[in-house]
């Protein structure tokens, strides 16, 4: 209730007033339905000043990707996104006499910490620099990570010996983490796939699909005063911070650090040099600041440190903060399945990208603008003649292309790129089995640099059919596996089990019922059976693996499957760091012919699913915070 | 591991640059044996070379070197052994070592 109380505060600040029924009067805050404004019972006033949201908002949190994750966990009204996040007018009612609003609008908050916030994790794992004078490359990447994670809602890995060797740096060279920053904005930063971080002093030689997997920053912002560092700290995420280190920092424990005279009663403190870290919170009450660390997790409180405001200079020099990142696809490439995925393309960097099928056997190319106000669909040209079923689309390390695999009319996969650099479709042709019988799943894989295009489609023996390319080069028919089976879909998933990741699959048996498929890629390769669920399926399921319960960028989250049944859409979920058993906790939607794609994206880790309708109409579907679905908008003809 | 062998006579001096890591949480430590009265070891701080910047700038990472010297008092023998490392990594190796088998003469 607190930030509701904010948003009052607020809108008396814009000096907006407004009119709710008379028992909210009194109250601190308003409940959300109050301030839509339709509900019997609220005046609404034709001469009230219409209310900028953005602007309002924006008081409060100037990152809009934060605003949406607070709405998502309940922790602002839920004045549906559209109207709130990006800048619509929402009629909202004014009343001059409303009593003054009391709590802090525009003061940060006491305590901050994204090492969990809203009872989630923000921050990567704690690396190591080891000896070398690499912290600013370090910090400067933490950054990164962090941002990614906070405004795309995904975790991200990226490779400090990526910044650190692309800058010519050696292990001796000293640096800061502006320059470092700098050099990512023009150079992107790659995974450690890509080019690992080494103390070593190796050539930079980076993979050639580099400038596919590389997250793109805008310039970074100096932060002056500690007021507008906490804000920041707040109301967008972690900052950099420089440090003098003296010799009793080493031996921080879990206690605030302040540096001592002596380091015992005969050992005068010395000075050992300057630092580079990651600010990921503070505490007013304990006078402090929390700092990530690359010293690895064994010092201080797990790699982390509680420095005293003030201490060793760490409040002597202006701190860096960055906003607006925009993830590569290798970051996103688990969290989205079937037609549509979200790309880095608007102003957010997160557009909807969808591929349906048209009349004649077309495919169209639809989009919707994600960081415009009302989130608009639009459509792209059609292309292609030979479209069985709608497409399943990856954004590659092929310079961010998207790729499309869809079965043809003659029972063939074909492959078609969209190439970004021009922004024309390319049609590379058929291949694959000749007894296509499905909708095929399709990953880019773990396996080589770029990594290698997986698909595994049903075949008309009712097998599962594995198909890969390695590279640019021809495709290579792999095993079929399986018995009996009735219907593939895009549920193929590069997950995060085991050192390599398995691949994962879940398709529908001749019995109606769901089978999860997993193949072990740290030992055999072979495809194992794993959990059969569910019943009367007769449509594809679409899966992916998602973000919840992954504690890091190098844990498993859960497998999320959607499949339309009924005419219904049942959502599934598997609790991959528990039970392993698949859930079935909601059934939504109506007249629903297939679930089409799913994706976790930028929206406070809300799930979104385009279903075909039975009138062969396009709709999403999306499930926000409270794990509430809701209906979205009807998109077009498929 | 290097290893030096000194000669010193009672009041000579025998110093040496230790490199600073501390930016990377690397630090020096000593230990000494035979008999440890027979040298006596100063350890100096020397003047980082901080780059200046503008104002409210920070600095790029910078390490702090030290000097150190053993002064011959009285005759015996004495092994130091220094070690750079992370103070709590015990179990990982040095990232450098050095010792110093050291002879004092009258």
């Amino acid at each position: 209730m607190v930030k509701i109380k904010l948003l009052r505060k607020t809108l008396k600040e814009n000096k907006a007033t407004w009119s709710v029924h008379e028992r909210f009067k009194d109250t601190d805050w308003i409940p959300k339905y109050a301030l839509g404004g339709s509900k019997e019972g609220l005046k609404l006033s034709a001469e009230a000043p219409r209310i900028d949201f953005k602007k309002i908002i924006h008081k409060t949190s100037n990152n809009p990707y934060l605003i949406e994750r607070c709405i998502s966990l309940g922790i602002l009204p839920d004045i549906t996104k559209k109207d709130l996040i990006l800048g619509s007018k929402a009629t909202l009612e004014t009343e001059p006499s409303e009593a003054p609003p009391t709590g802090g609008a525009g003061t940060p908050a006491t305590t901050v910490d994204w090492r969990k916030r809203w009872g989630w994790p923000w921050i990567t794992s704690i690396r190591n620099q080891n000896g070398c004078n690499s912290c600013w490359a370090f910090a400067a990447v933490a950054l990164v990570e962090a941002m990614v994670r906070i405004e795309h809602a995904v975790w991200c890995e990226r490779s400090e010996g990526d910044v650190h060797k692309g800058m010519g740096a050696v292990c001796a060279s000293t640096g800061g983490s502006a320059n470092a920053l700098e050099w990512i904005k023009n150079n992107g930063i790659a995974d450690p796939d890509c080019f690992p971080y080494t103390h070593a002093d190796i050539a930079y030689t980076p993979t050639a699909d580099r400038p596919g997997r590389t997250v793109k920053i805008p310039q970074h912002t100096w932060i002056g005063n500690i007021s507008d560092q906490k804000t920041w700290l707040d109301t967008i995420g972690p900052i950099v911070t420089f440090f003098e280190v003296w010799k009793d920092f080493y031996t921080l424990g879990s206690g605030v650090y302040k540096k001592q005279t002596m380091i015992d009663p005969t050992t005068p403190n010395t000075h050992e040099g300057g630092h580079y870290m990651l600010i990921v919170g503070y505490d007013d009450n304990g006078g402090y600041w929390i700092v990530k660390n690359s010293w690895n997790n064994n010092w201080g409180q797990n790699g982390y440190g509680l420095i005293a405001y003030g201490e060793c200079d760490i409040d002597k020099y202006l701190k860096i903060g960055l906003q607006y990142t925009n993830p590569d696809p290798w970051t996103k490439r688990r969290m989205h399945n079937g037609n549509m995925l979200e790309s880095g393309y608007g102003t957010l960097h997160r557009n909807f990208e969808m591929v349906s099928t048209a009349s004649g056997n077309k495919i169209r190319h639809w989009w919707r603008d994600n960081s415009t106000s009302g989130f608009p669909w639009n459509q792209g040209p059609t292309f292609m003649n030979d479209c069985a079923a709608c497409p399943t689309i990856i954004e590659s390390t092929y310079n961010r292309n998207f790729e499309l695999i869809y079965p043809t009319t003659n029972n063939r996969l074909h492959h078609v790129f969209r190439q970004q650099s021009s922004g024309q479709w390319i049609d590379t042709g058929v291949f694959g089995p000749t007894d296509v019988a499905g909708i095929p799943g399709f990953i880019q894989s773990n396996y080589n640099a770029p990594g290698n295009f997986e698909v595994v489609v049903r075949t008309a023996d009712s097998k599962l059919a594995h198909w890969y390319r390695i590279g640019g080069s021809s495709w290579h028919e792999g095993i079929r596996f399986g018995n009996n089976i009735a219907l593939s879909g895009p549920s193929l998933v590069q997950s995060h089990y085991f050192s390599k990741g398995n691949f994962e699959l879940v398709c529908v048996t001749n019995t109606g019922k769901m089978q999860h498929w997993w193949r072990n890629n740290d030992k055999n390769m072979t495809w194992n059976q794993g959990a059969i669920f569910g019943n009367n399926i007769g449509t594809p399921p679409c899966m992916i693996e998602g973000q919840y319960f992954a504690q890091d960028e190098t844990d498993v989250g859960n497998f999320e499957l959607c499949v339309a049944a009924g005419g219904k859409v049942q959502h599934w979920w598997r609790h991959n760091k528990g039970d392993q058993k698949w859930r079935n906790p909601a059934t939504f939607g109506h007249d629903i012919a297939s679930v089409v794609s799913l994706v976790q994206g930028s929206y406070g880790f809300n799930l979104e699913v385009i279903v075909l309708r039975t009138d062969n109409k396009l709709q999403h579907y999306y499930r926000t915070g409270q794990h509430t679905w809701h209906e979205g908008q009807i998109i077009g003809n498929a | 591991m290097e290893t030096r062998k000194i000669q010193l006579c009672q009041g000579e001096k025998y110093s040496f640059k230790l490199k600073g890591r501390g930016s990377a949480g690397y630090s020096w430590q000593h230990t000494i044996e035979g008999t440890p009265d027979s040298v006596e070891i100063l350890i100096k701080t020397l003047s980082p070379k901080v780059k200046k910047t503008e104002d409210k700038m920070p600095p790029p990472t910078y390490n702090v070197d030290q000097l150190f010297t053993l002064i011959a008092k009285r005759k015996g023998h004495v092994k130091i052994h220094l070690l750079n490392h992370q103070s709590w990594e015990p179990k990982k190796e040095p990232l450098e070592e050095l010792m110093l088998l050291v002879d004092i003469k009258e």
